[in-house]
């Protein structure tokens, strides 16, 4: 098979309704729907299965592995190489699904590229949220579990889809450079380092957002859960294939911006591997085998986005992460030190501000033995945070807030925001979940530098402010806010 | 440079090296205890007879702990860095002894229960009885549900808070709540290991198949129950029946 490309789906349905790509797509679902044996590797609820189940257990086919559903990697180094292989099996029984049904061979799966230069792209195509299809019938698209406005042609929050976090002064703050670190404090693109991990630890920057606020935005916070919301459910919605394809180019968007290509090259990472179905429908392969897309097994490149062959510097990257080093060196690298925490914050619909009271490092320091500086970076940490209702879709975190001062007012202060996607699932304690919750860290380094050069950096104390930016703010609890200094 | 100055730059660049290498892995104590014991408790085997509990309450008691803490502590080497990279760097070392006093304290009424328990069984029913009973339920044990469960609570990854005391407590209540699922995953080993006569190959080879159920990607209960099957034909074979 040539390589083939997968297409951004509003450029699809501009050049034409229900252009050929999306018409195949809605009838290979709706035959895939229409297989109800749950042992058939091609049924569309074995596959959203393999992401996530609340199917217990015990009443699982015969001959399943604990690892044939409920397979989904989180909050872990896995996340993209996982999802990539998880889209490349979708993506193979629903092309073989089209050939069968007389259609093209080199049907791809499209991408939903929310853009929030193109506003329209924000919602969905219209090819999803109608009822009925091009055929009059029930649209296999269609969900009705999802967030109603999105169905009656809402869009996502620009904001939730901005393609790098944002940062002082309201601009957006660049992707880092570090692909994984072995520490929950250390903010990484890919996500921790971990082993088998359903429930999460700390996500990296792209599977928070904006990963994590689409599936919430798409799903809804509140009950009944829309289906992209939850793990055991998300992958039932047709829009989930399309949103993880543009997670995963995201990723070939990151791995083009960096001057070379800092992904891990610990055998722990690449040597991983991961089965999915049976038969002839058996996809088995290692994170190794999938990252270079254009070649075999995988085949597949996306509209406009180089391959990450000769790396190009790009803009997009934090110039202070250069001096991070090989990745593999992670493993043993020296861990932040605590200088400040506050316990047990408990969040409500209201914006909740603390006063961490910080202290000099006192750990022996790399940087400061060697040349006699210091300039180890300085992480703000939201440890096991957990929640059974989240109540809104995302938090803003802001520090050093002047008192009484209105936030909006200082963008300046603004360190990062966090999705409250897969909270829930790893508060829960189960077969799958220790119930830590997750953990989400920022790099407040910048907004220290620039209070210090303001003269306004208080080394003694840090006020730390979570505000919610919808909802009702839901019963979401923050284990320990911790400072830390790399 | 003069011989003294470059021998002061040596003194100050291994302690750099020290001081790094302890902000690196400040378990490296717990390590070092986990091995202590292990050395105790081949000294041990090598110097008593087979089966020998004599020395009463006190002395059980403490070669029992010294056996628990050989199997357990290489266990709980990640939990116990966790612990301490999340403290005060002042208290890094404090925090893990909290840690794992509370982890001991309820794993060695544990082990001290299981031994009673599988010397009782013995008076009655003979060892030989009572190890293929512990192995073989021990090895059902492994294909459970329950097992893998637990061994996910194993991995939780939580946080101490607070400073001084209310820090120690917290510590130690991570350590108790780490143990209790460990009970759970492992009490079925540690039962095999008293009724095998917590022989130091016996020993190391449960303590093997517990670390490697900690840390594989993905729980397969086969070797775990291979393992357990060899060291039961093991000492069936070779044990003073």
């Amino acid at each position: 098979m040539s390589t083939v490309e997968r297409r951004n789906v509003w450029e699809l349905h501009r050049k034409e309704e229900w252009h050929p790509t999306i018409l195949w797509y809605a009838k290979a679902v709706g035959a895939l729907q229409a297989v109800t044996n749950l042992s058939d590797p091609r049924s569309w609820l074995h596959l959203a299965n393999i992401h996530g189940t609340d199917t217990p257990r015990q009443q699982w086919p015969a001959g399943f592995t604990d690892r044939t559903w409920n397979a989904c990697q989180h909050g872990s180094w896995y996340f993209l190489p996982w999802h990539r292989i998880y889209l490349h099996h979708f993506e193979k029984i629903v092309r073989k699904t089209i050939v069968d049904l007389q259609g093209p061979a080199d049907w791809a799966l499209p991408f939903w590229n929310y853009d929030p230069a193109d506003p329209e792209t924000l919602g969905l195509p219209p090819e999803f949220t109608d009822r009925t299809g091009k055929d009059g019938k029930p649209n296999p698209l269609f969900r009705a579990g999802r967030l109603a406005a999105i169905n009656q042609g809402g869009r996502v929050p620009a904001s939730d889809v901005e393609l790098t976090v944002r940062g002082p002064n309201g601009q957006r703050r660049p992707w880092t450079r570090r692909f994984s670190s072995p520490s929950t404090v250390v903010p990484t693109f890919g996500g921790v380092q971990t082993g088998w991990e359903h429930e999460g630890l700390a996500n990296g920057q792209l599977e928070n957002e904006p990963h994590g606020m689409v599936h919430n935005d798409v799903g809804g916070v509140t009950p009944p859960f829309g289906l992209m919301t939850r793990f055991e459910t998300a992958a039932q919605d047709p829009v989930f294939w399309m949103h993880h394809s543009n997670v995963d180019r995201l990723w070939e968007v990151w791995r083009n911006a960096a001057n070379d290509d800092p992904l891990p090259t610990s055998s722990n990472w690449l040597g991983a591997r991961f089965t999915f179905g049976s038969g002839t429908s058996l996809t088995r392969l290692t994170v190794g085998e999938v990252l270079r897309t254009t070649d075999a097994p995988l085949e597949y490149r996306y509209t406009d986005v180089p391959v990450p062959v000769t790396p190009v510097a790009g803009p997009m990257l934090a110039e202070a992460d250069d001096a991070v080093g090989a990745p593999e060196a992670a493993a043993d690298e020296v861990p932040p030190e605590l200088v400040g925490s506050v316990d047990g914050v408990a969040l409500g619909a209201s914006p909740h501000e603390v006063t961490i009271e910080t202290a000099a490092p006192q750990a022996p320091s790399l940087a400061e033995a060697e040349d006699g500086t210091d300039e180890a970076p300085t992480y703000l940490a939201l440890e096991n945070v957990t929640a059974t209702e989240p109540g809104t879709h995302r938090y803003t975190v802001h520090v050093a807030l002047p008192a009484g001062a209105d936030r909006g007012d200082h963008p300046e202060r603004e360190v990062g925001r966090f999705s409250t996607f897969g909270v829930v699932e790893a508060t829960r304690r189960d077969d799958e979940h220790s119930g830590a919750g997750l953990t989400y860290s920022f790099d407040i380094t910048p907004v220290v530098a620039e209070l210090q050069a303001a003269g306004e950096w208080d080394p003694d104390r840090l006020t730390v402010t979570v505000t919610p930016d919808s909802g009702d703010g839901g019963d979401l609890q923050i284990g320990r806010i911790g400072v830390y200094r790399g | 440079m003069t011989r003294p100055a470059e021998a002061a730059r040596l003194r100050a660049d291994a302690l750099r090296r020290l001081r790094l290498f302890d902000r690196r892995h400040p378990q490296w104590w717990v390590a070092a205890v986990a091995a202590a014991a292990w050395v105790a408790v081949v000294v041990r085997a090598w110097t008593e007879p087979p089966h020998h509990h004599g020395g009463g309450w006190g002395a059980t008691t403490a070669s029992l702990a010294l056996m628990t803490a050989a199997m357990m502590l290489p266990l709980v080497l990640a939990s116990s860095r966790g612990v301490a990279v999340s403290s005060r760097w002042r208290r890094r070392h404090r925090a893990q002894a909290a840690f794992l006093a509370g982890y001991l304290g309820v794993w060695v009424p544990v082990g001290l229960a299981v031994g009673l328990l599988v010397s009782a069984g013995a008076s009655v029913l003979g060892g030989l009885v009572v190890l293929v009973l512990v192995a073989t339920g021990s090895i059902l044990y492994q294909f459970t549900l329950r097992k893998r469960r637990v061994l996910r609570w194993c991995a939780a990854r939580r946080v101490p808070g607070g400073d001084g005391l209310r820090a120690d407590l917290a510590c130690a209540r991570l350590g108790a709540g780490v143990a209790v699922p460990c009970v759970s995953t492992c009490g079925g080993l540690m039962a095999v290991a008293a009724a095998a006569g917590h022989g130091p190959v016996v020993m190391l080879a449960l303590t093997a198949v517990a670390f490697r159920e900690r840390t594989t990607r993905e729980y397969d209960p086969r070797p775990g129950a291979a393992v357990i099957a060899g060291v039961m034909v093991l000492v069936v074979l070779v044990g003073p029946w």
